[in-house]
C-alpha cells in the first residue's frame, strides 16, 4: 500500500480522535456516499442501506482510536460497511448460495456490443443476490478473489466461478432488456 | 479483461447514482453526542461516590480505632449486626437493586461500553458495603455505620434509575427520529 495513501486523512483523523465534529463531517461528507452505495448494492434495499451506513459511520468514529494507518481510511471503513451488511444478510437468514463450486464460464464475447451503464445499473439490481453480492465486491469494489473468499467465509476457486456465473446472468440480464 | 468489465469499470463512479439522505448525519451525531454525555453523566457520578465514600470510610476508621481500645459498647446507635430490622432494609434494597438491574440488563447489552463501567462501579461499590458490615462486626457507632450503608445502597438505586432513564431515551429516539423522516 502506498504510504501517501495511507496517511492522505492523517490531520483529520487526529481531529476526529480529539472528537471535532467538523473532523467527522468532512470524513463522512467524502465517503457517504461511495459507502450508501456499496450498502445499497449488497443489500438491494435502501432503508437497510441507510441503517447500515449510520451504523457504521458510528462505529467508525466511536473506535477511530483503533484505526492504525495499516489501511487507507476508506479502505477501512468499507470493510465496516460490508461485514455489516453481511451480517444483516445472516441476521436476514437470505441464502447466498455461494458453496457450489461449478467450472467458471467461458464466454465469447460480441465486438459489436455496446454497454449503456443505466442498463448495466438495472440489471445489477435484478441479478440474485449471492451474485450480485459478488459482483459488487470484485468488480465494482475491487476485492480479489482472495479477499472475497476471506469475507464470504468460501474458497477461492468458489469466488471466481461464482464471479463467472454472475457475469454471465448480467450478461444475459442486459440482453433481454 | 472483457468489455463488459473494462465498461463497467471505466464508468464505476456512474453506479453510484443514489446519494445518502440528508438526515443520517444528524442522526451519527446525536447517537455519537448522546454516548459522550452518558459517559460525562456516568463518571461524574462515580467521581462523586469516591468522595462520598472515601470521605465516610476516613471518617468511621479512626473512630474505630480510638474506640477499639476504649468501650466497644459505646454509641452503637441500637444496631447490632443481626438486628432483624436492619436484614428486613437491607433485603429490601437488595431486591430493588436486583430488580433495577435486571430491567437495566437487555438494554445494557446494546451498550457493552456502559456495562462495564456499571458493574466497575458497582463492584466499587460491593467492596465498601463488605468494609461497612466488618465495621458494624465492632458494635462501634453502629448508627452512623448503618447510615452509611443506606447511603450506599440509595447510591446504587439512583445510578441504575440514572442510567434507566438515559438507556431508554436513547432506545426509542431512533424509532421516533425514523417516524419523522418517513
Amino acid at each position: 500500500m502506498d504510504n501517501l495513501n495511507v496517511y492522505i486523512h492523517a490531520p483529520l483523523i487526529e481531529e476526529c480522535r480529539k472528537g471535532s465534529s467538523k473532523a467527522q463531517f468532512r470524513l463522512y461528507d467524502q465517503y457517504s456516499k461511495a459507502m450508501y452505495n456499496l450498502a445499497y448494492r449488497i443489500l438491494n434495499n435502501r432503508e437497510d442501506a441507510e441503517d447500515i451506513l449510520q451504523e457504521a459511520f458510528v462505529e467508525c468514529f466511536r473506535n477511530i482510536d483503533s484505526f492504525r494507518f495499516e489501511s487507507t481510511f476508506g479502505a477501512w471503513l468499507k470493510k465496516i460497511i460490508v461485514n455489516k451488511c453481511l451480517n444483516h444478510i445472516k441476521k436476514k437468514k437470505i441464502d447466498l448460495t455461494l458453496c457450489e463450486t461449478l467450472p467458471p464460464v467461458i464466454y465469447e464475447e460480441d465486438e459489436e456490443v455496446k454497454y449503456e451503464t443505466e442498463k448495466i445499473f438495472k440489471s445489477i439490481e435484478m441479478l440474485p443476490d449471492g451474485y450480485r453480492i459478488i459482483l459488487t465486491l470484485y468488480l465494482i469494489e475491487g476485492y480479489d478473489h482472495s479477499e472475497i473468499s476471506q469475507i464470504l467465509g468460501i474458497t477461492e476457486s468458489t469466488s471466481k466461478s461464482q464471479y463467472s456465473r454472475a457475469k454471465e446472468k448480467l450478461r444475459s440480464i442486459l440482453s433481454k432488456n | 479483461m472483457d468489455k463488459l468489465e473494462e465498461h463497467i469499470r471505466q464508468n464505476r463512479e456512474d453506479l453510484d447514482r443514489y446519494s445518502p439522505p440528508a438526515g443520517i448525519w444528524r442522526k451519527i451525531r446525536k447517537e455519537l453526542k448522546q454516548e459522550k454525555s452518558l459517559m460525562r453523566r456516568w463518571l461524574s457520578i462515580a467521581a462523586m461516590l469516591v468522595v462520598i465514600l472515601g470521605t465516610a470510610l476516613i471518617l468511621f476508621r479512626p473512630v474505630y480505632r480510638w474506640s477499639d481500645t476504649n468501650n466497644r459498647k459505646i454509641n452503637n446507635g441500637g444496631f447490632a449486626q443481626n438486628d432483624p430490622q436492619l436484614k428486613e432494609t437491607e433485603v429490601y434494597y437488595n431486591n430493588l437493586v436486583n430488580s433495577l438491574y435486571k430491567e437495566a440488563a437487555p438494554l445494557l447489552t446494546n451498550n457493552p461500553e456502559i456495562k462495564k463501567e456499571l458493574n466497575i462501579d458497582l463492584s466499587h461499590l460491593d467492596s465498601i458495603c463488605v468494609d461497612l458490615k466488618k465495621d458494624l462486626k465492632d458494635n462501634i457507632s453502629n448508627k452512623d455505620v448503618v447510615e452509611a450503608l443506606i447511603q450506599n445502597y440509595r447510591i446504587k438505586i439512583r445510578i441504575l434509575e440514572d442510567m434507566l432513564t438515559v438507556l431508554k431515551d436513547n432506545d426509542t429516539i431512533p424509532e421516533k427520529m425514523k417516524s419523522h423522516e418517513l
